[in-house]
Formats: structure tokens, C-alpha cells, sequence
């Protein structure tokens, strides 16, 4: 199951759950992700991608805190490429709810963390690169994930 | 050479890893996946054999959502479905550790499907393992809009994120709609998490000026205002539309109008009202018989849609289902469009009207286009009566030589006239259509009687004027004759007879005759002597006798038929007439005889 690689190459047609003769695809990728050390960045490891039919909503989960992953997709084409904002699984942010109504957010930092996020396929898509947002480093990229047809 | 090393340099990943599939319930399905919006529940910690159990929490997550306030209003817009994953243990993991742990919980952990967990330092804080999620998913409901999970302990708690965790205390199902404002709607939250949580958010702006305010429309009704979050540093930059009167601050409360708002637009932002219409609207639509042209609309409750259906950019009708065309009501080539806009009230957005109108078009062509010209319900009338014109074929507004706008009119003329309509489309000459109403005179009806009769005599009833003659009575006398007759004339035959008169062009006009039937026998037999009354002419006192025997009875009318005086006697009488001097008639009657008479008061 756990296979890796600083960069990687995927391919598409071969991914668990891949409907050839459908169109649309819905990708499913994981990873695992690890505090890199004082001032470093985060480790990133590929574990597993499955495929699923259909096509997403863009109903974009907003993500604001400070300490965020983006995953980018890169198009061969013009298309706009635009950015999925995720949790970072390193630093988080919780909302704890209370019988009385009344809510609080709580910040929760791991060492390591699964990052798992879904992506709309395109055939034009040929990577997606992974970014860590944090206030201390800005914004650094720590992934490529290449696609192959 | 290069090419060798790119190889070398990837590692070609292929990762076996066996996509499960598990059963998929449909909670509701009210449409397509595409064109909905897709509520996927999932449960932990629920055994085989509690898989019923799972479903039913599920399904009632569904209707505790389904009935909260905007989704209420839009249950058509949403599916639900569950996905049975079945844990080889009951229950969630407790790790008890927690300063908040509830005193009455077991503690220990248990093997579920998603590793659920109350949380080690925040108790409440119930999370799963997200990538397990993810997989399931991935292999069973891929498109998924919005998933839940419902973890299987009473034990209050739950958690946020892209999925929504929460368990089956009464109270939790809250955490799940405050999260789906969260990742459905982009709300804020309206409580002060601390510095950083302020961002621009339909519920939450850094602007304080109630005229340029993001929900500026709903100041100073439901309840809205502009509340700082807070009265130092960050928080008291930031601002929100109600103080305690939001889910998203307080879970008891429910969404505030702001909210709701923002909620409705992303619901009809997502899901298209109109379903399917009817013919396709692809191509040309050829109209050569009456073409009914129809919307499959998802109606929200209560339904607020509103249809504008417009032909060449005229309005032609507000219809909320369906329109019928004929080919001669159309121009050669025209354009019809179907405009469907939410009126909703639940949103006062200012360009509401543009962002959420949906536009149906189709290309027409007509095989009989219509040509302007007029028509009448009646082209000739009788006098007193009225028709309706009626203008068809024009692309522009009518307007009629009496003045009035619209493709119909109804007259009322006196006399024969004629009326004419003008089309007057933008840009083009006006084009005319003339009819001319005749109206036909009424006939001169007339009614006449032979009277007044005798009693027994033949009433003689004459009309005239028409060529069809219905005749009506008193005792439900008719007749369909020009003239008609009543033999043995009685006095309940007496009234009068109305005869409506109609004539070749059926004009109806209706005469009047009064026919008088007096008391006094029309033959009298001089045999007939049953009775004498004197002296007359008489002053007051009148004596009346007979020689029949038994009851005898003796009326005395006026000169004009009414009764003046009834009185039983046997053998002899004596009466007294007080009204007056004057002639009177008298009847008597014994048994089968009768006879009547006149008598003179002095
Ligand atoms: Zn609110």
C-alpha cells in the first residue's frame, strides 16, 4: 500500500476505481505528511490514490486560518488553474461545542498527519502541486504529483 | 539518452488497493445527483446488526436538517443517502484522559470502521480518521456534496471540518447544521474565536457603514444590526449582524436572516429550478398546430417561483406550468423565452433578480403565421346587447379607435358602427384592421286579450311582431302560438300573460297583457233562481233567502272582482255591505247549483 517518492508520477488509468469508458472522473489522493524539523519543510510521503465517476459541485470548503495546504492543479492548457485550499493536518483548528450552544475553536499541532482531499480529473491536468501556507515559512511548495494518461 | 533518465528519475507508482463497496441508502431522492445537492451520511461504531438502527439516526439527521429553517423551505433541492459500514464493535472509543470527560461514560477502546474517538485533552471534541472517510467515499459516493458522520454513543459531541462528525445526543445534530453553514454556505462563525478567525465572510465584514454594509437590506428588521465582535484589538474591527441570535454563534439559536440568506443563495446557486422543459429546446421548433410549450420545475414550499413567459420580449403570460402557441398567433420567425426567477423573501440581495433568474429560450418558426386582424364574438347584435372583439396577430401593442389599449374589447353599440384596431410595433408602421358590428332593432312585440270575461267564458290571447312566440301565465299556462285560447275562463285564469316575441334575425322582445275574469257566471239560466236577494237596489241591509236546502254560501264581489263578503246561511240571512253604494256582483252556491246576479247600494 505505501509507496513514495519526493516527486511521483501517477497513472491515471491504472488508479483503483478508474471507469475507463466514463468521462468524468473524481480523484481521491492521500498522503502523509511530517513535521520537517525546526525552520524545514513538512516531509511529504504519497500513499494511495482511488478514482470515483462523476463530477464535483464547486462548493469550496473555506479554509482561513494561518497554517494551510493548497493544492494546485496544473492544466497543459489555458485553463485557470484553481487552487484547493485543505486543513493542515500539522496544525489545526477545531471548533468544541458545549451542551450550552455555546462554541470555541482549539488548535491541535501533530508531528505527522494524513492529508486527504479529492480533485475533479481533467485530461489536460498534468500535476497537482502541494503547498504548506504557514506564517512562519509563507508559502512553500512540498509536492508535485505528475499525471500520466 | 534524457529521455532514459526522466524514467529513471520517477518512480512509476502503481498502488494496489481494493476499493470497498458498501451498501448505498437512498434517503430521499427528490432529482438527479447533478442538479441536487448531495447529503451523504455515514456512521461509526454501528455492528451489523445494528445497521437498521444506523439508518434510521441517519434518517433522522436528514429530517432534523431537512426541517431546519432555510432548508425547510427547499427539501426538493436536496438528496440523501446513507452508507452502511458496519464496525465489529459497538460504540466509540473513550480514552477517559480528558479534564471534561463525562464521569458517567465507560472508558475504553473499541473497534469501529472509522476509529472514531472522544477526544484525549478535549473530551467532546469526537473525531474519525478522515482518510477512512475518504475511501469509502471515493469507492461509493464519489460526488458527494456534504457528508456526515453519526458516531453511535448518547454522549454529547462532535466536530467540524470538511466533514461534519457529530454522535446521537439529542443535541448534536446542532454541530452538523452549524458545520454545513461552515462548508456549504462559507458563514463564519459569529462568536470571537480569537484573533485570526476574522475574515470577510457573508455574515462577518470589517465595514461598519450601515449604508454600504454587506447586508445593509436587513438593518433594523429580524433582528439585524451591526454588533462588534468584540471592544479591544482584533475582535472589535470586526462585525456581525446579530449578538447571540445566530446557529453560528450559539447552537440553540437558529440561522439569523443574514445567514439564511446566504444559505438560500448557495442553495440556488448550486441547484437549477427548472428541471426539463418540453418540446427541447434545441434547434427550431416548426408550430404548425397548437404547441403547448411546458416547464418541469423543483418547487420550492412555498413555491415562490415566478414565470415570465415572453414572445419577441412581450410579455405573453405569467403561466407557472405550461403555455399553448397556435401557428397563427405567431410572427413567421419569433423567439419565445420562459424567465423563472425565485422570489424568495429569505433573500434581499440587491441584484438578486440578475444572479438567480434562469432563462429558457426557444427558436420558433410558425407554418401559418398570423396576420393582424380582428374578429368578433358577434358581428351583429340585437339592440341592448354586447360583443367582444378580439385582435390577433400582432407583435405590438393593439389599441382600438375607442381609445382602448389590449388585443380585446367589448362594445355595447346603438346602433350599427364600426371599430378599428391598430398594431403598433417599435420601429415600424402602424398596421389597422376595421370590423363593422350591425345591430339589429329589437321587434315590435305587442300583446293583446279579448277580456274582460266571465267566468266560463274563452280567454282570447293575440300576439305580434315576431315569428316565434312563447307565451307564460298564471295556473302555468303556455303556449307557442301566435295566438292562443283558455276555455271556461275561471277567476284564477285572471292575471297577466307575458309573451316573448322573437323575430327572423332572433331578436327577443317580450309585451305584457292583463287579463280580467269576473265572478259573475257567463251564462245564466233563467231556471237557475236558487236564490233571492232583496230589495235591490238595496241600502245596507240586504235579505238573502233560498229554498235549497242544507248550507248555502253567498259572495259579494265589487265592481272590479274583489271579494268584499262571505256568508254560510241555511234557508234565509240577512247581511250588511258597508263599502259603499255602487254596483256589486254576488254568487251563490248550494251543493252542485250555483247562480250569480247583480245588485245596486243606493
Ligand atoms: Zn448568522
Amino acid at each position: 500500500m505505501q509507496c513514495s517518492s519526493a516527486q511521483s508520477v501517477l497513472k491515471v488509468r491504472e488508479i483503483p476505481g478508474y471507469g475507463a469508458q466514463v468521462q468524468d472522473h473524481i480523484l481521491f489522493l492521500h498522503f502523509k505528511i511530517k513535521d520537517g524539523g525546526e525552520g524545514k519543510n513538512e516531509k511529504v510521503e504519497f500513499l494511495n490514490a482511488t478514482s470515483g465517476n462523476g463530477r464535483m459541485k464547486n462548493l469550496a470548503v473555506p479554509v482561513h486560518y494561518p497554517y494551510q495546504i493548497k493544492a494546485v492543479p496544473r492544466y497543459t492548457t489555458s485553463h485557470f488553474e484553481i487552487g484547493i485550499t485543505l486543513e493542515h493536518p500539522l496544525f489545526r483548528s477545531v471548533e468544541v461545542a458545549s451542551q450550552d450552544g455555546t462554541i470555541a475553536k482549539a488548535e491541535i499541532t501533530a508531528r505527522e498527519g494524513n492529508l486527504s482531499f479529492r480533485i475533479q480529473e481533467e485530461s489536460y491536468m498534468d500535476r497537482i502541486d502541494i503547498y504548506s501556507i504557514t506564517p512562519e515559512r509563507g508559502e512553500v511548495k512540498i509536492y508535485t504529483l505528475n499525471l500520466k494518461q | 539518452m534524457k529521455k532514459a533518465f526522466t524514467t529513471l528519475f520517477f518512480l512509476l507508482i502503481i498502488c494496489k488497493s481494493f476499493a470497498q463497496t458498501f451498501t448505498v441508502d437512498t434517503l430521499y431522492k427528490t432529482g438527479v445527483i447533478n442538479n441536487r445537492i448531495n447529503v451523504v451520511i455515514l456512521g461509526d461504531g454501528f455492528t451489523e446488526e445494528e445497521m437498521p438502527k444506523f439508518r434510521a439516526e441517519a434518517k433522522k439527521f436528514a429530517d432534523f436538517f431537512l426541517s431546519y429553517d432555510p432548508y425547510n423551505h427547499y427539501k426538493g433541492y436536496f438528496n440523501f443517502f446513507s452508507i452502511s459500514t458496519p464496525s465489529k464493535e459497538s460504540g466509540v472509543t473513550n480514552p477517559g484522559t480528558s479534564p471534561d470527560a463525562y464521569p458517567d461514560q465507560p472508558v475504553g477502546k473499541k473497534n469501529t470502521f472509522y476509529s472514531g474517538t472522544f477526544g484525549s485533552s478535549i473530551h467532546r471534541l469526537v473525531t474519525v480518521n478522515y482518510s477512512v472517510v475518504m475511501n469509502v467515499l471515493s469507492s461509493n459516493f464519489p460526488s458527494y456534496d456534504l457528508a456526515v458522520v453519526l458516531v453511535n454513543t448518547k454522549f454529547y459531541g462532535g466536530s467540524g471540518g470538511s466533514i461534519a462528525v457529530h454522535t446521537l445526543h439529542d443535541q448534536a445534530h446542532l454541530i452538523g447544521v452549524h458545520e454545513i453553514g461552515h462548508t456549504f454556505s462559507a458563514l463564519n462563525d459569529e462568536y470571537w474565536a480569537g484573533p485570526g478567525y476574522g475574515w470577510e465572510a457573508p455574515n462577518m465584514t470589517q465595514n461598519s457603514n450601515p449604508s454600504t454594509i454587506k447586508w445593509r437590506n436587513w438593518l433594523n428588521s429580524d433582528n439585524i444590526g451591526i454588533y462588534q465582535h468584540g471592544f479591544s484589538g482584533e475582535s472589535e474591527t470586526w462585525h456581525k449582524p446579530t449578538s447571540g441570535g445566530c446557529l453560528m454563534e450559539v447552537l440553540l439559536r437558529p440561522f439569523c436572516a443574514v445567514c439564511k440568506e446566504a444559505t438560500t443563495e448557495k442553495i440556488l446557486f448550486f441547484v437549477n429550478p427548472v428541471e426539463k422543459v418540453e418540446p427541447d429546446a434545441e434547434g427550431v421548433t416548426v408550430v404548425g398546430k397548437p404547441q403547448v410549450f411546458k416547464l418541469h420545475l423543483v418547487n420550492p414550499d412555498p413555491n415562490t417561483l415566478s414565470v415570465d413567459w415572453k414572445l419577441d420580449g412581450q410579455l405573453i403570460s405569467k403561466a407557472p406550468k405550461e403555455i399553448t402557441l397556435s401557428p397563427e398567433n405567431l410572427p413567421e420567425f419569433g423567439t419565445l423565452t420562459a424567465t423563472i426567477f425565485d422570489s424568495t423573501a429569505m433573500s434581499r440581495r440587491d441584484n438578486a433578480r440578475e444572479q438567480r433568474t434562469w432563462t429558457m429560450e426557444w427558436k420558433l418558426q410558425s407554418e401559418s403565421p398570423g396576420v393582424f386582424k380582428v374578429e368578433a364574438a358577434a358581428d351583429s347584435i340585437c339592440a341592448g346587447f354586447e360583443t367582444v372583439l378580439t385582435a390577433s396577430g400582432c407583435r405590438g401593442t393593439t389599441s382600438w379607435s375607442t381609445g382602448v389599449l389590449g388585443t380585446s374589447l367589448t362594445v355595447k353599440p346603438t346602433t350599427t358602427t364600426a371599430y378599428i384596431a391598430s398594431c403598433n410595433v417599435e420601429g415600424r408602421e402602424t398596421t389597422t384592421s376595421e370590423i363593422s358590428i350591425t345591430v339589429l332593432p329589437l321587434p315590435a312585440a305587442t300583446a293583446t286579450n279579448t277580456g274582460p270575461y266571465f267566468e266560463g267564458a274563452v280567454i282570447e290571447l293575440k300576439a305580434n311582431g315576431g315569428v316565434t312566440y312563447e307565451w307564460t301565465g298564471p295556473l302555468n299556462f303556455s303556449a307557442k302560438t301566435e295566438q292562443a285560447s283558455i276555455q271556461n275562463a275561471k277567476q284564477a285564469n285572471a292575471g297577466a300573460y307575458q309573451v316573448k316575441v322573437t323575430d327572423r334575425y332572433g331578436c327577443v322582445a317580450a309585451a305584457i297583457t292583463d287579463v280580467r275574469v269576473d265572478p259573475i257566471l257567463a251564462v245564466e239560466k233563467s231556471e237557475n233562481n236558487f236564490v233571492r236577494v232583496s230589495p235591490n237596489p238595496a241600502k245596507e241591509y240586504i235579505r238573502i233567502e233560498t229554498h235549497l236546502p242544507g248550507e248555502s254560501t253567498i259572495v259579494f264581489y265589487n265592481a272590479n272582482g274583489q271579494q268584499m263578503l262571505k256568508k254560510a246561511f241555511e234557508g234565509k240571512t240577512q247581511v250588511k255591505l258597508t263599502a259603499g253604494t255602487g254596483l256589486y256582483l254576488f254568487r251563490f252556491k248550494n251543493g252542485a247549483s250555483e247562480s250569480s246576479g247583480k245588485l245596486i247600494i243606493e
